[in-house]
């Protein structure tokens, strides 16, 4: 299980890619002994946290262990691209209309907000090259969650937290506007949702 | 040369066999966009079409038999073009190549759009709106040129611009691309009369010390959009990867010592990184890649993400197991000549599994394939344990309350299997 888009997408793609061509998976193999580590056995599929559990225990388990739920908290979920696209490599989540997210924050006892951009680029990969353009992606999820009302967004990428919360206060200043939008991990929101406190 | 034209009693009359030729019936629901209400609305339609008819044919039939206002694009009708790209069911195909057939028997799937969920469930989204009435010129162009005037006017705007078309701008960076990939002929496939006179991507990989060809190729490519955000490879009907083309002529100049452009540093910093501690440095990326004066403006910014805990000191070095392993892969590799453009696949890969997609596993081995996922081998990866260590604390807080056992390990924190239902028989290392 990963909790990080980016570990998710390479991952897979990795364990596809291996799955799929012979030649490259004897290659591969070939240089992992010459180096001293053990070969591949095609054993894993990375598998992210809001995906890992599709029969719904986890939900279940989060929906029984939420003494106090988020109390209809209205929360903003936002993918992230590398959980979604592309598609045919992560594969089991339709890319244009997703919705883990939404359902996890429903077991929670939050209402999801939806708005257009949870799907979009948050801007980090190209943040350092071209802040400005960054900004421009970066901006589209935010002002859309809270014109739709979220108190809160949620993302499961660490990468697209950096960005929609450290980079927030720099959008703020090139904006001239306030957002001030919380964003929360996905654990950190089951967690609220299931009853840990701040110190855990 | 001689041409035999056969006499009339040799020519079939098409018409005649109108009422002898299979047919089938064809239901589809399809998103209709007014543009002066902005309202859309999921219709339905139901015709007769014969079994050897694509969607583009039944499409047709609906425009000519059904509704005349249905509107979609079309040109050569021969899987070459890529005009009536279009989603059906979740998936980007080519309306000329889609047989509807094996869909037709199938069996209908009444309020559901294929992904599971009902219509009227999907949201307002609208992913199949008015992406055909866009400006073809200016999204791209004006996503990499915000103006910075007073207070930032243009990202609200450009926001604005998005809100109406969610779906706009990621197809129009699709067809500028496609359009830049035909001129310059960066896919031999798709070299054309056109071919040399393009200037976007480059016709040629840089030569070294061309620092110039480097540029003018890191350049056009963002102006482009393109922000390694997928969308441009999962919207193409036609398996192009432009992510990958562009990742390709990145390695490749890096390879040919065209590294001194933020790109270049960047990705080498992540090299370097692996290479001597198996880990990102995180902390060191900024001034890496950016350069020293760069990094001091920055700093007031660098101070409140560290008055937060989000920016990790480098020492000591957080150095992973089996480093020196890495390292020696990389270096193999790189005497391989697998280094740069050679050391991607990932366009090659994407046909292979187009064209095995149909072969599904057997029931018993889907089934013995969830038993094998029971057991769970926990990888956080390198920002949980760097910049967002409470995404690591809150979710091995919160693993018990899900039901799994929290366990420690003695491997590195890379490898650390957190949680598991059973002992774990594999763990992963950076």
């Amino acid at each position: 299980m990963t909790i990080c888009n980016v570990c998710t997408l390479n991952l897979r793609q990795a364990n596809w890619q291996l799955k799929n061509d012979d030649a490259l998976r004897a290659r591969v193999n070939d240089n992992l002994e010459r180096v001293g580590v053990p070969p591949y056995s095609g054993g894993d599929r990375g598998q992210a946290l809001p995906l890992a559990d599709r029969r719904g225990r986890g939900l279940r388990a989060a929906e029984a262990g939420r003494p106090q739920g988020l109390k209809g908290l209205k929360i903003a979920p936002f993918y992230g691209c590398q959980i979604l696209r592309p598609s045919k490599i992560l594969g089991f989540e339709d890319p244009d209309r997703p919705w883990s997210l939404e359902r996890i924050i429903t077991a929670c006892g939050g209402e999801p907000v939806d708005y257009p951009a949870k799907i979009k680029c948050c801007g980090f990969p190209i943040i350092q090259a071209r802040e400005e353009t960054a900004l421009g992606e970066l901006i589209q999820p935010i002002e859309q969650a809270m014109e739709a009302g979220a108190d809160a967004m949620v993302t499961p990428c660490p990468l697209c937290h950096l960005s929609l919360d450290a980079w927030q206060q720099k959008l703020e200043a090139s904006t001239g506007r306030t957002f001030g939008l919380p964003i929360i991990h996905l654990s950190q929101l089951v967690g609220v949702a299931a009853g840990l406190t701040e110190s855990s | 040369v001689d041409i035999q034209i056969p006499s009339d009693d040799q020519v079939t009359d098409i018409s005649s066999m109108a009422g002898a030729r299979p047919v089938m019936d064809v239901a589809l629901k399809i998103w209709r966009f007014d543009a002066e209400t902005g309202e859309r609305e999921l219709r339905d339609y139901q015709v007769e079409a014969p079994e050897w008819a694509c969607l583009l044919d039944v499409l047709d039939i609906v425009k000519d038999q059904v509704d005349g206002t249905l509107s979609f694009r079309k040109s050569c009708r021969m899987m070459i073009c890529g005009s009536c790209g279009m989603r059906m069911d979740g998936r980007a195909v080519l309306a000329c190549k889609e047989r509807m057939l094996p869909i037709v028997e199938a069996g209908p799937r009444a309020g559901d759009l294929g992904d599971g969920e009902p219509a009227d469930r999907q949201g307002p989204r609208g992913r199949h709106g008015p992406v055909l009435a866009e400006d073809a010129r200016d999204e791209a162009v004006a996503r990499a040129r915000l103006p910075r005037g007073a207070g930032g006017q243009g990202v609200p705007r450009l926001a604005g611009r998005d809100r109406g078309d969610p779906q706009g701008g990621a197809l129009h960076q699709l067809r500028v691309l496609r359009l830049r990939v035909q001129l310059d002929g960066v896919r031999p496939e798709f070299l054309g009369p056109r071919a040399r006179k393009g200037n976007a991507l480059r016709r040629r990989l840089a030569r070294p010390g061309d620092r110039r060809a480097a540029r003018g190729l890191q350049l056009r490519a963002r102006d482009l959009g393109l922000h390694r955000c997928y969308f441009c490879t999962e919207r193409c009907p036609k398996g192009v990867d432009p992510r990958d083309a562009i990742a390709k002529l990145g390695a490749e100049s890096i390879k040919n010592g065209i590294d001194r452009d933020m790109g270049a540093k960047h990705a080498n910093w992540f090299v370097t990184s692996a290479k001597t501690t198996g880990w990102l440095r995180e902390t060191e990326l900024v001034p890496k890649t950016q350069g020293v004066v760069s990094s001091i403006k920055e700093m007031k910014f660098a101070m409140s993400l560290a008055r937060k805990g989000k920016v990790p000191l480098p020492f000591p070095p957080h150095v992973a197991e089996n480093v020196k392993a890495g390292a020696a892969l990389y270096n193999l590799v790189k005497e391989q000549g697998r280094d740069g453009a050679a050391g991607s696949s990932r366009a090659r890969r994407a046909r292979v599994h187009r064209v095995r997609r149909g072969a599904r596993p057997a029931r018993t081995e889907r089934a013995n394939a969830r038993a094998k996922a029971e057991a769970v081998a926990y990888y956080k990866g390198c920002l949980a344990s760097l910049s967002a260590k409470e995404l690591d604390i809150s979710t091995q807080a919160l693993a018990p309350k899900l039901g799994s056992s929290s366990t420690s390990s003695s491997r590195s924190p890379a490898a650390a299997p957190a949680t598991s239902t059973r002992p774990s028989p594999t763990t992963t290392s950076t």
